[in-house]
């Protein structure tokens, strides 16, 4: 399946501001991100505070619903699902 | 109403004019701009539009149910801004004062909390840190 990453301020300093990745089926968010890290040195010490531990600040959303009121780390991707990584919003 | 984000500049008057019913008794027009915090010659503004577009509605829709506004508008701008230009410009209307300066805090504080927008400094050619 193809997913899309959008990826928006800090983070688009340490990776891609949008790639698009293919994995098999059964992936997660957590495959999603460990595929990343690998990709793009650097982005694992922006996102983890420890592994497997997303810092606080980070939000992860998966075709516009935080993962965080899905199923975290575990939270099912599916084929054309777009994943966006950014900080707590600064608007205003 | 006019929810929405866009680079361009933002014509305040317009949107008063056309935001006013004879249902108002007050208008409140909250204006966020470029401070020149010493270190800095501009702004880049950063946001994911298709989600902060929703989030401003739905934003929008919790003031009107909160404060029984008559009207709200924002629009939030992106790009790079430089010192003293308008970043973002909250407009609500209601029958009294009231419930306008309620409402128009509670949508700028709103914002701030959960739209995903982002702020960088920029000093010349260089670019420092993303504001939080």
């Amino acid at each position: 399946m193809k997913i899309t990453v959008k990826a928006f301020a800090m983070f688009r300093e340490v990776m891609d501001m949008q790639i698009e990745l293919e994995f098999p089926d059964g992936a997660t968010v957590r495959t999603l991100l460990t595929s990343l890290t690998a990709r793009y040195e650097g982005l694992s010490e922006v996102m983890f505070a420890a592994p497997d531990t997303l810092r606080d600040f980070v939000n992860i959303l998966r075709n516009g619903r935080n993962i965080h009121f899905i199923a975290g780390l575990d939270t099912p991707l599916d084929n054309g699902d777009i994943i966006a990584l950014f900080p707590p919003a600064a608007g205003g | 109403m006019v929810l929405a984000l866009q680079k361009e500049d933002i014509d305040i008057s317009a949107l008063i004019k056309n935001s006013r019913s004879t249902k108002d008794g007050a208008q409140v027009v909250f204006i966020g701009c470029v401070r020149d915090d010493g270190n800095m010659d501009a702004l880049e503004i950063e946001a994911f539009v298709p989600v902060a577009e929703k989030d401003l509605r739905d934003i929008s829709a919790e003031a009107i149910e909160k404060f029984g506004l008559t009207s709200v508008d924002i629009i939030h701008r992106y790009g790079r801004l430089e010192l003293g230009e308008t970043i973002v410009v909250i407009l609500v209307g209601a029958g009294h004062r009231s419930e306008a300066y309620e409402g128009s805090r509670y949508i700028i504080e709103r914002l701030k909390e959960k739209v995903p927008i982002w702020k960088q400094e920029l000093s010349g050619n260089a670019r420092g840190e993303w504001v939080h």
